[in-house]
């Protein structure tokens, strides 16, 4: 199927065609979602969620950008959001519990906080790299995560960014200082804690 | 004899992991950033942590969704649109309801002003027909009875 007709089909709500773009784009949307959001569950959801805007907005589609990279836009956007909304739901949660913590206060006064020291762990050495990754700032994640995890080319990212090759290559380098710099700093805290 | 490390080395090394990671660096900083690791126990432990870490990318490559998302997704798809297509049929039936709404009232405006018209027509026209009855009346002299009393009525 050509991308035409795919558009074509999409635009008329086509069966076929709906099934035909699915299963199509599927694996790489689920993917690129759940890089960015880190739970394979929430990156399948959001997966439907893509669908269902990229044929209810078919219609906005402009050729001026592949429809590839369209969808990947749509889903890096979706995903974004879906972080977002979950970071305003954190702190919602962070302000229930911090009254909470004052109402328990006088009960437990006295009582030493317990830190768990799962460090030791690999699984936790990557999580260092995942909470890392999340705290950068969103142009650089969104560069560093589709040149990483996706292994897409600076044409690529610049398309879908919509931002010139250099400032692609610009964000991907200060990504990689950033990333470098804050695990460094975990990791020589780590060691002088270890010994 | 190994070389001491120093401090100028380490920040070396700690701004160069990505690079050797990828295998950027050239044949001379290899060497110096190897030379380092040989003397400085620190540099190799926050080096090879720091492989640890870049290797949750390789790990996060291999997830698999599940199997029976593609028919999850169309499910979900075709209810939306399905809903999506009922709020539009909904939408139309909200605007034709509308239209005949205002086709009634326009209908009962126009057969409402046709109404009265037709009895202001009536109207003239009586008034007109009973001016010309007054008129023969005056021309004629002919008395009006309706104004004058009846001349048995005091009799009964």
């Amino acid at each position: 199927m050509t991308e035409s007709e795919l558009i074509a089909g999409l635009i008329n709500q086509n069966k076929e065609t709906i099934q035909y773009l699915v299963n199509t784009y599927q694996k790489n949307v689920i993917k690129t979602a759940y890089y960015f959001v880190e739970n394979i569950e929430d990156a399948e959801d959001l997966s439907q969620e893509v669908f269902i805007e990229i044929i209810k907005s078919i219609g906005r589609y402009k050729r001026n950008a592949s429809l590839y990279t369209w969808i990947y836009r749509i889903t890096v956007n979706k995903s974004l959001d879906h972080l977002r909304r979950q970071k305003r739901r954190r702190q919602i949660h962070q302000i229930g519990s911090f009254f909470n913590v004052l109402q328990d206060e006088g009960v437990k006064q006295g009582s030493d906080p317990v830190i768990l020291d799962t460090r030791n762990d690999d699984n936790e050495k990557r999580k260092v790299l995942e909470s890392a990754v999340n705290s950068l700032p969103e142009n650089q994640k969104i560069a560093f995560i589709l040149n990483k995890y996706e292994e897409m080319a600076y044409k690529e990212i610049a398309e879908i960014m919509n931002l010139s090759v250099s400032s692609v290559e610009s964000l991907i380098h200060r990504a990689k200082m950033n990333l470098q710099k804050k695990l460094v700093s975990y990791f020589s805290e780590y060691a002088k804690t270890s010994k | 004899m190994q070389k001491p490390a120093n401090n100028r080395d380490c920040s070396y090394i700690r701004n160069h992991l990505f690079s050797y990671q990828e295998n950027k660096l050239s044949d001379g900083e290899l060497k110096t950033f190897k030379d380092h690791l040989h003397g400085c126990p620190d540099c190799s432990r926050i080096l090879s942590n720091f492989q640890v870490a870049i290797s949750g990318i390789e790990g996060k490559k291999s997830v698999q969704p599940d199997p029976f998302i593609q028919t999850r997704i169309l499910q979900r798809v075709e209810s939306n649109l399905e809903r999506m297509r009922s709020k539009s049929h909904i939408q139309l039936l909200r605007i034709l309801g509308t239209i005949s709404v205002s086709f009634l009232i326009l209908g009962a405006s126009i057969i409402g002003f046709s109404v009265i018209k037709q009895r202001d027509t009536t109207f003239t026209e009586s008034i007109n027909h009973e001016r010309n009855i007054q008129a023969i009346k005056s021309e004629l002299n002919f008395p009006d009875f309706v104004d004058e009393e009846l001349p048995f009525s005091d009799n009964h």
